[in-house]
């Protein structure tokens, strides 16, 4: 199988997902064109999925990981999720959030599950190899009629 | 030692190829693992399946850095170069039911073993573990010798700091650092023997997704598809016999800890008399995520698929380090049980575990899952103990069964769960006498 991707194809690959990942602010905090550039990160396919008080934008990556984006009726993203055999590139999709998230890693090993919690932000991993499982969420940016545990 | 192994793996080649025929139960050697196998005493035919598993204060280089493992289970294991006799053994293994595949750090290994290539290019790896960590390296194949089993030209992944360079798509986000030395690892290396053959199946065999494989080619490293054969493997499954499964054991331990505990690692789920399923039962796993579903005082955990949609994100991993679960504002708010975390700050701070000021004993019920979360089985109940991590990892013992932390919407038992039980991990398509894996028993 791998002797079938061609070598030659991955600059091009590379100068794309360039083009796609700085032309939108990324996703948490952001709008729904914000999901494109991580969609394009990711290499990814996307369905959306409306519900009453939000819309999901569920994405497949190549590893077959489900990463779905929440959005509010005003259209910012306030939450991220993820399950499967790789985690989404978290400095890409939590965008803004990221330095907040880096500052407040955690100083010791856990050999287990982590959440990371910031004045702005909630993250939590967790999970084991082919089902690594997380979320991201703002917690200002929840709509009322939400419950965390949508957040899945 | 070369002389050792090459009898050692002789006798094992002659024990499978004549299986009936009286030979085996003298091919334990105390040379490897130091273990004095427990055969169960009275097959003689059969080859050496089971080996001693440690639970320790961690290697020696770990506790030279100024840290100690807690609930880290360890074996060694012998891994040589294929079809030779040039070979290592390697203690203080981690010894994971939650991944897939060996992965050594570099500087724990003494041999030379031939990398995986495809033309001139390299083929290295991103691994990503659920603690933010990550580790890198190349896929190389060795022959991995445990008790009597071989296992022979497997891939496996080399943890290095910087072999070629490592791609942004590796390390970007992994805030919890890179594992790729002992005091990093915590371990020697990691042998993941979950209930998957492969670290990563089929998303990596038919695209190439950023964060698993890679292809090298001296300068730059960029994404490759590795078909199934070439991923990294979990080794059991490819042991020419009792290839479908492991058998954990652990001794129970005080409430207050242990600094030590020994139990043992058996190979094969009802191919010996040592590793029949007795009275355990089976907890069917989801075949694409090895989670099933658990319920706590009336509330049922889900996962991702949605509400109502199935789905569990619960799971068994002598991996994890404690019993994680849920959160403690939930554990307080909505089921009244006050089970605060550890300080977050200061000289006693210990972030993700649980510190309640007096022990707090718990049940939850578990039900095994099919595809897509359909419910298998009848619902078992699991009943376990959190106590003050903070007091007890002061104490400087290393085998603690009521140590525990947060994981929202979910229970990770990780090894305290273990002591004092023998727990079944059954690998997928792999048949045993109670079905095929993937399953969980205990």
């Amino acid at each position: 199988m791998r002797v079938l991707s061609p070598r030659c194809s991955y600059p091009l690959l590379l100068v794309l997902i360039t083009a796609f990942s700085c032309s939108g602010f990324a996703a948490l905090g952001g709008d729904v064109s914000s999901i494109q550039a991580d969609q394009a990160h990711m290499r990814a396919q996307r369905r959306v999925i409306q519900n009453a008080a939000y819309t999901v934008h569920e994405m497949q990556t190549e590893s077959a990981t489900l990463v779905r984006e929440f959005v509010s009726p005003q259209g910012k993203v306030f939450g991220i999720t993820w399950q499967g055999p790789t985690r989404p590139d978290l400095q890409q999709v939590l965008g803004s959030y990221y330095s907040e998230f880096a500052a407040a890693r955690p100083t010791r090993r856990i050999h287990g599950p982590v959440t990371i919690r910031t004045p702005n932000l909630v993250i939590q991993s967790g999970g084991h190899m082919r089902a690594l499982t997380g979320r991201a969420y703002v917690p200002a940016m929840v709509p009322a009629d939400v419950r965390l545990e949508d957040i899945e | 030692m070369k002389n050792t192994y090459r009898i050692l793996r002789f006798a094992a080649l002659l024990c499978f190829a004549f299986f009936l025929a009286a030979c085996g139960s003298g091919g334990s050697s105390s040379s490897i693992g130091g273990s004095n196998s427990n055969n169960g005493g009275t097959t003689a035919q059969s080859t050496s399946n089971s080996t001693q598993l440690t639970v320790d204060a961690g290697p020696l280089e770990l506790q030279n850095a100024g840290f100690i493992d807690e609930d880290v289970p360890f074996i060694s294991v012998t891994v040589c170069v294929p079809g030779t006799a040039t070979c290592q053994t390697i203690d203080h293994v981690e010894v994971d039911t939650g991944s897939e595949g060996l992965r050594i750090v570099a500087p724990a290994l003494t041999l030379s073993l031939p990398q995986q290539t495809v033309g001139s290019n390299a083929i290295a790896e991103c691994v990503q573990f659920g603690d933010l960590t990550y580790g890198w390296g190349p896929v190389a194949s060795a022959d991995i010798q445990i008790a009597g089993e071989v296992a022979k030209n497997v891939p496996i992944q080399i943890l290095e700091q910087n072999f070629q360079t490592t791609p942004t798509t590796c390390s970007s986000g992994q805030t919890g650092g890179q594992l790729f030395d002992i005091p990093s690892l915590g371990a020697k290396a990691l042998l993941g023997i979950g209930v998957f053959r492969q670290d990563c199946g089929f998303g990596c065999a038919s695209g190439s997704p950023p964060g698993a494989y890679y292809s090298c080619d001296g300068t730059t490293c960029n994404p490759t598809s590795e078909s199934l054969t070439a991923q990294v493997q979990n080794p059991v499954w490819m042991f020419p016999s009792d290839n479908n499964g492991v058998v954990m054991t652990l001794p129970a331990v005080a409430d207050a800890g242990s600094p030590g505990v020994t139990g043992t690692l058996t190979f094969g789920i009802g191919t010996q008399s040592n590793n029949g399923l007795g009275s355990a039962s089976v907890l069917p796993v989801d075949p694409n995520t090895g989670n099933f579903a658990a319920q706590f005082m009336g509330t049922l955990y889900n996962d991702f698929n949605g509400p109502g949609t199935g789905g569990g994100s619960s799971f068994i991993d002598s991996g994890s380090n404690g019993i994680f679960f849920l959160d403690s504002a939930t554990l307080t708010n909505q089921f009244g049980v006050n089970i605060p975390d550890c300080p977050q700050s200061g000289s006693n701070a210990l972030k993700g575990f649980y510190c309640p000021g007096t022990t707090q004993q718990l049940s939850v019920s578990v039900l095994g899952e099919t595809s897509n979360g359909t419910p298998a089985g009848s619902a078992r109940t699991i009943t376990f103990n959190i106590a003050n991590a903070s007091t007890l990892f002061q104490s400087g013992s290393s085998a603690f069964n009521d140590v525990g932390g947060e994981n929202s919407n979910s229970f990770d038992f990780g090894l305290p769960f273990f002591f004092g039980k023998t727990v079944f991990t059954a690998i997928e398509g792999q048949p045993t006498p109670s079905g095929n894996g993937p399953y969980v028993a205990f």
